[in-house]
């Protein structure tokens, strides 16, 4: 989608005349940008203001902007707080390039996101403009220096009062400025007020009626404020949708994917960006009969997962960067006990704690190689929110079946967003298979694989005839430790086997495009959107450029080899750190590069390359059409 | 025995946990009938079945036949086993079609109330034993030597702590002569109610002997009374008495004393109290002695004897002590 833009103007408001109708703009897309200092309820506001639009029938991408710190200090640039909500008349797929409107509940948060490229050329801002007489020096002096700054671009800025306009409902305008907002926002865009009360209503409903009534005191105010001194409507048309549409983030897609999968049993110790899973739980497992388990430890964690499959039960764990790096062990213990085991990791930066509110994709190799000895695993990347929901189906089936551990790799970018989807329709046949417990047949062993498949029955305990003990230790088929040679040997053989029957049944990826051209661009997880969208503007600018998005990255989807041969280049897209090819010292043997590139050259033999950055943000449709133009500019041929 | 309107009216009060189990009945039904349904489809196209399994997720990502061949699936249901859901499908939506008749029970005259109240969970209970055959049934389990007679009654002893959490009030019509309430006390788990309608003459306190810390207890005259008691997320016994009998509430929430927790609202005269069918004028006036002794706050300690309280600093400094004691394990009104 090309960036649409509002004609630029003055930088105060113009009241409409009297009686006189606002210009309506009729855009198909646009994104709007809230930012305040943390604990203003900027991102309270993104969310209702995001699923108002995508109720209303609107394509939505929302994403939070998530200052690294819980509570940074307050007017400083590192600590803008917000939400970026993009709106289309068709369905949105990423976050898009720059914002269109903004609304800043001060400079200092503007300014991060105008240092970071974040705003269209001429976008429209609405500043809180109570920092300019503000009784502080340094502020007022801050603030001469923000507004020079922001001056030497195209915005238009429009001052808003709203400190003191949410004073006149409320004690503390601190509390209050969001709901004005909202009130603003939905003017502007022409959102149903009924629709927008109804959702203040649900966001607040385990608050006070009085906190309710005053928040919708507060959009009313936003609504008179912005009638009486707006002169523009901004119209993006929702269409209409024959199918029920649901409006949630990642995370609540994987807890209730986990549910309508039949699992029974979650475990977990807090760690962002991934709680919010637990938390969604929290609320809702007990009543479908699952249990929501938090653990001393990330370790603990995992071994309770563990325990609670190898009882029968159908179980997963979640977890983030740094607690994956702690479950290695009980994820080894997994595999080698091949008790079925649900993993989700919801990618952050890294490494150690690196950036625990930004998102990276930077776990690949980590979930693939992250046990010491050979563990074998199957790793899912969902790439859109209704994947988070539907993966958990399949990774249980998965697990279950291949009696192996199933990592399903998100993003804090899909955590976080909040995407409408079709409503799934819940189907009994997900969760209907339980493991059989009939007796184990006299003489059956624990590990009885099967010699071409590596499969074999697996036992629960209490069952009849199917008592035996479980270890981490090298075992034979009956499951007694044994340190053989041999033994050892036919049991990594056999877990390894049974990745190769499941990568018999995977089918080749699709290619979005033409089958051959100059270029293949290859992603995974979260960046799918902005791909597609980065290769649909390459292709109407005339360039053979294709695109395809893995799913299974280990094993990996058959056919790759083949379909990288019909491109004259093949190059991955990826969130995560590899070597710019001409920075100091790094050369064509030394470059370190992209995690799907690497193991992708392994798997394929072919020269690929890659084009990543982990700004900490969701990439960009337009960055990756920089890196897309670029790769052509190379003129580099394999 | 007549019915009276006081049952009806009791309904009414604990329509909230009826509707959540009558609710929950309904999900099992519906739950039954999508297990009935796939197994089903199972039999005549298992290609379909694997495919279901895997989700739309793996929907032209792997290739189903493959993966159904590959991994030489389970055996399908066998004929006998949708058999026996289908029977559950029936018992199920027979204890649906049953709205209130299920909670409600008649004693009959004469008929001990214990047993009539463990029959009357037993064949509810044949609800979480159908779903206890299901989970067998789906997992291979089930021998009918062992499980079948689940479904003919489950009694209350074989209920979960689940189970015992969702399980439906009881409304019992008692005559008044037959209320011998000690023997429900094994019942009054998770949030298990039952309230007894008494019907003529009853002993003045026949639930004295139930009040327990945690367990909403109630004697009152009507149904009205019963708002409270059917909030109560805890286990409560309530009877419902004629002017004869003693009023009083016992509420777990109201304070951790039994003083604070007990409210009498009517106490009768020991010496009214008359002999009832195989129940002596003494154990009934005991009874009321007990709920006498329990609704009432221990008399005030008395204050420190003057010699004491000015015993030398070395007395002062004890009392300080004890009464920092005192305070740090929350005992200072003792």
């Amino acid at each position: 989608m090309s960036t649409p833009s509002v004609t630029p103007s003055e930088s105060q408001s113009a009241p409409p005349a009297s009686g006189a109708k606002p210009e309506i703009l009729r855009r198909s897309e646009h994104t709007v940008e809230i930012v305040s200092d943390s604990g203003e309820g900027a991102q309270k506001c993104g969310q209702i203001f995001g699923a108002v639009s995508a109720k209303m029938g609107n394509g939505v991408w929302t994403v939070e902007i998530i200052p690294a710190e819980i509570q940074p200090p307050a007017r400083s640039p590192a600590g803008a707080s917000g939400n970026r909500i993009r709106i289309g008349t068709h369905t949105v797929t990423n976050w898009g390039d720059r914002a269109n409107v903004v609304v800043a509940f001060n400079e200092q948060v503007l300014l991060a996101r105008h240092r970071l490229e974040a705003l269209a050329e001429d976008a429209i801002i609405f500043l809180e403009d109570m920092w300019e007489k503000h009784e502080d020096e340094q502020v007022r002096a801050e603030w001469q220096a923000a507004l020079q700054e922001l001056s030497r671009a195209r915005y238009r800025i429009i001052r808003v009062p709203m400190e003191e306009i949410c004073l006149t409902v409320v004690d503390e305008a601190r509390k209050g400025k969001n709901m004005f907002v909202l009130g603003l926002l939905c003017t502007v865009f022409q959102r149903d007020m009924a629709r927008v009360k109804a959702q203040i209503e649900h966001q607040f409903r385990t608050k006070s009626n009085e906190v309710r009534e005053r928040n919708i005191a507060l959009v009313e105010l936003g609504v008179r404020w912005a009638e009486e001194h707006l002169p523009f409507r901004i119209e993006v048309p929702p269409t209409e949708s024959d199918r029920p549409m649901v409006v949630m983030n990642g995370n609540e897609a994987v807890g209730m994917g986990a549910m309508a999968a039949g699992m029974d049993f979650m475990a977990m110790y807090p760690i962002t960006p991934a709680t919010s899973v637990s938390h969604y739980l929290a609320e809702a497992f007990h009543k479908m009969g699952g249990v929501v388990h938090q653990a001393e430890d990330e370790i603990a964690a995992a071994g309770c997962a563990i325990g609670a499959s190898f009882a029968g039960k159908v179980a997963f764990t979640v977890t983030s960067g740094p607690g994956l790096a702690l479950k290695t062990e009980f994820i080894g213990l997994a595999t080698m006990t091949e008790t079925p085991l649900v993993v989700v990791d919801v990618q952050r930066g890294g490494p150690s704690t690196g950036l625990p509110t930004k998102v990276e994709q930077a776990d690949l190799l980590a979930a693939l190689f992250g046990q010491p000895g050979d563990a074998p695993k199957v790793i899912i990347a969902p790439a859109t929110i209704e994947e988070c929901f539907h993966s958990m189906i399949t990774a249980r089936r998965i697990a279950e079946a291949f009696r192996c551990v199933v990592m399903v790799l998100t993003d804090a970018n899909l955590a976080t967003g909040v995407q409408p989807f079709p409503r799934p329709k819940l189907d009994p046949r997900w969760q209907v298979r339980q493991p059989d417990q009939r007796p184990v047949p006299k003489d059956t062993r624990p590990y009885e694989w099967d010699a071409r498949s590596g499969l074999s029955r697996r036992f629960i305990p209490g069952q009849p005839e199917g008592m035996f003990v479980a270890t981490g230790l090298s075992h034979d088929e009956a499951s007694r430790v044994s340190y053989v040679a041999a033994t050892n040997a036919l049991g990594l053989k056999m877990r390894s086997r049974k990745m190769a029957v499941l990568s018999e049944t995977l089918r080749p990826p699709e290619v979005r495009g033409d089958a051959t051209g100059d270029l293949l661009v290859v992603g995974w997880g979260s960046t799918k959107g902005a791909i597609e969208e980065a290769v649909d503007r390459a292709r109407a600018k005339g360039l053979k450029v294709s695109s395809t998005h893995l799913t299974f990255l280990a094993p990996m989807q058959p056919g790759l080899k083949e379909i990288f041969g019909r491109f004259r280049k093949v190059m991955t897209v990826e969130i995560n750190h590899s070597d710019e090819p001409n920075d100091p010292f790094i050369t064509k043997e030394n470059r370190r590069l992209g995690q799907l590139c690497w193991l992708l050259r392994a798997h394929t033999l072919v020269d690929v390359d890659c084009w990543s950055r982990c700004y900490g943000e969701p990439l960009r449709p337009d960055h990756i059409l920089g890196g897309i133009e670029r790769m052509f500019t190379k003129g580099e041929k394999r | 025995m007549q019915s009276d309107d006081r049952v009806s009216r009791t309904l009414k009060e604990l329509a909230g946990p009826i509707s959540s189990f009558r609710s929950a009945l309904a999900s099992a039904v519906e739950d039954v009938r999508g297990i009935l349904s796939t197994w089903r489809s199972a039999q005549s196209d298992s290609g379909e079945q694997r495919r279901a399994e895997l989700g739309c997720f793996a929907a032209g990502r792997i290739d189903v036949e493959r993966f159904a061949t590959l991994l030489a699936v389970e055996e399908a249901v066998d004929a006998a086993t949708v058999a026996r859901l289908e029977g559950i499908f029936d018992l199920l939506s027979d204890l649906a079609d049953q709205k209130d008749g299920v909670v409600r029970v008649k004693v009959e005259p004469g008929a001990v109330l214990r047993d009539a109240v463990a029959a009357a969970l037993g064949r509810i209970g044949r609800a979480f034993g159908a779903a206890r055959v299901v989970g067998l049934s789906r997992s291979h389990r089930y021998e009918d030597s062992l499980h079948q007679r689940f479904l003919r009654e489950y009694p209350y002893a074989l209920w979960s702590s689940s189970e015992r959490q969702i399980a439906p009030p009881l409304v019992v019509e008692v005559a008044g002569q037959d209320l011998r309430a000690e023997g429900l006390a094994e019942f009054l788990d998770g949030r298990q109610k039952i309230v007894l309608v008494a019907q003529g003459k009853c002993p003045p306190a026949p639930l004295a002997r139930l009040v327990s810390p945690g367990v909403f207890v109630v004697q009152a005259a009507e149904p009205v009374a019963l708002a409270a008691f059917a909030a109560y997320q805890g286990p409560g016994i309530a009877a419902l008495v004629p002017e004869s009998a003693a009023l009083f509430t016992h509420d777990p929430q109201a304070g951790a004393r039994s003083w604070d927790r007990l409210k009498v609202a009517r106490l009768p005269q020991e010496d009214a109290v008359i002999r009832l069918e195989g129940l002596s004028a003494s154990w009934q006036r005991e009874c009321l002695r007990q709920l006498q002794e329990i609704a009432t706050a221990p008399p005030a300690p008395a204050p420190a004897a003057a010699g004491a309280a000015s015993n030398g600093p070395a007395g002062a400094q004890v009392e300080r002590l004890a009464a920092w004691l005192l305070k740090r394990a929350d005992l200072q009104g003792l």
